[in-house]
């Protein structure tokens, strides 16, 4: 553009009144700083959250039939995980099954201890549970919760999958 | 500097233009649309493994923000989640009927994404996924702060 208007002035000197598009400019600067919000550095946690299970329907030590029509993924179990809330939303207690693993609130020797029991149960024993569901008290804040969920999706299936599957419950129901 | 010399001086506002511009491209490249459905005063849990989601279809994720009171904002507006997420469910619907998508097993190919304050106590969270739940929503990804944010 400089060199068009160089070569412009040359020929018939006619000067381009650059302050109108200055302001312009300006304008539209102001504009875009005023609006300017830098995105968060957000992440996610991906699930696959179908309806949960009645529990009182739960034997988590059989094979269940699960979903609507039961044919895909019938045969498979599903592993319960019971939290327990104080009154200020934080873990009070953590089960595996009727297995308490965590007692008290979910520090980082209770995360390592919930890890610990987890890996036993899909790495070690690579017993085929294809589904989570978390039976939590209504109470609990979600920061908690995602502690949990953080640590049910690091959980590796027989296949090599992530786990995906998990599902929530009210443990007040 | 003497007054007839500068009465004749005229800036030369061809580079200033050029910055101006320049800084404008600037800001026109990094604008975010998506940051207009976002409540960007909730705070966030932080989850170290948390990742960005990579969603490649068509259709725009779901995106409902939980206040601490467990008030869900959509677009900067309080809204009734119920109404809200049967509208959208139903807008889908229609789409995926008009580009001849049938539904499988009547369940939404398209992701909620929940951003919910870290103080959001379990029921309101719940609440929220099984209303979109009913309305045929599986998918669902859990928004966290991958660090801390630094003030």
């Amino acid at each position: 553009m400089r060199r068009h208007s160089r070569r412009h002035r040359k020929s018939s000197s006619v000067d381009l009144n650059l302050a109108a598009m200055l302001d312009m400019a300006f304008q539209l600067l102001a504009f875009f700083i005023l609006t300017f919000r830098p995105a968060p550095i957000e992440g996610q946690l991906a699930m696959h959250l179908p309806p949960p299970i009645p529990v009182t329907n739960v034997k988590s030590d059989k094979p269940q039939t699960m979903g609507g029509d039961g044919s895909d993924i019938s045969g498979l179990e599903k592993l319960d995980l019971y939290i327990n809330a104080n009154s200020l939303g934080e873990v009070s207690q953590i089960k595996v099954g009727m297995r308490p693993v965590v007692q008290g609130r979910l520090d980082a020797s209770g995360i390592a201890a919930l890890k610990r029991h987890m890996k036993e149960i899909f790495e070690i024993q690579q017993i085929p549970f294809d589904r989570i569901q978390l039976i939590v008290d209504d109470r609990l804040h979600y920061e908690e919760l995602m502690k949990v969920v953080d640590i049910c999706t690091q959980q590796v299936l027989p296949d090599g999958q992530k786990m995906q599957r998990i599902s929530f419950v009210s443990a007040t129901r | 500097m003497s007054a007839h010399s500068s009465e004749g001086a005229e800036p030369n506002l061809t580079p200033i233009l050029d910055l101006v511009f320049q800084l404008i491209t600037f800001f026109m490249l990094v604008i975010n649309f998506k940051g207009a459905s976002m409540d960007l005063t909730l705070k966030l849990p932080v989850l170290g493994s948390a990742r960005p989601l990579k969603w490649e279809g068509k259709m725009e994720p779901l995106l409902l923000n939980i206040n601490r009171e467990g008030k869900v904002h959509a677009y900067g507006q309080s809204v009734d989640v119920e109404q809200h997420v049967l509208r959208e469910a139903r807008l889908l619907k229609l789409q995926l009927e008009s580009i001849g998508k049938p539904l499988k097993n009547n369940e939404l190919p398209v992701p909620v994404i929940i951003r919910a304050d870290r103080g959001v106590p379990f029921r309101e969270l719940n609440h929220v996924i099984e209303v979109c739940q009913k309305q045929g929503y599986i998918q669902f990804s859990l928004s966290a702060m991958t660090s801390e944010e630094v003030h």
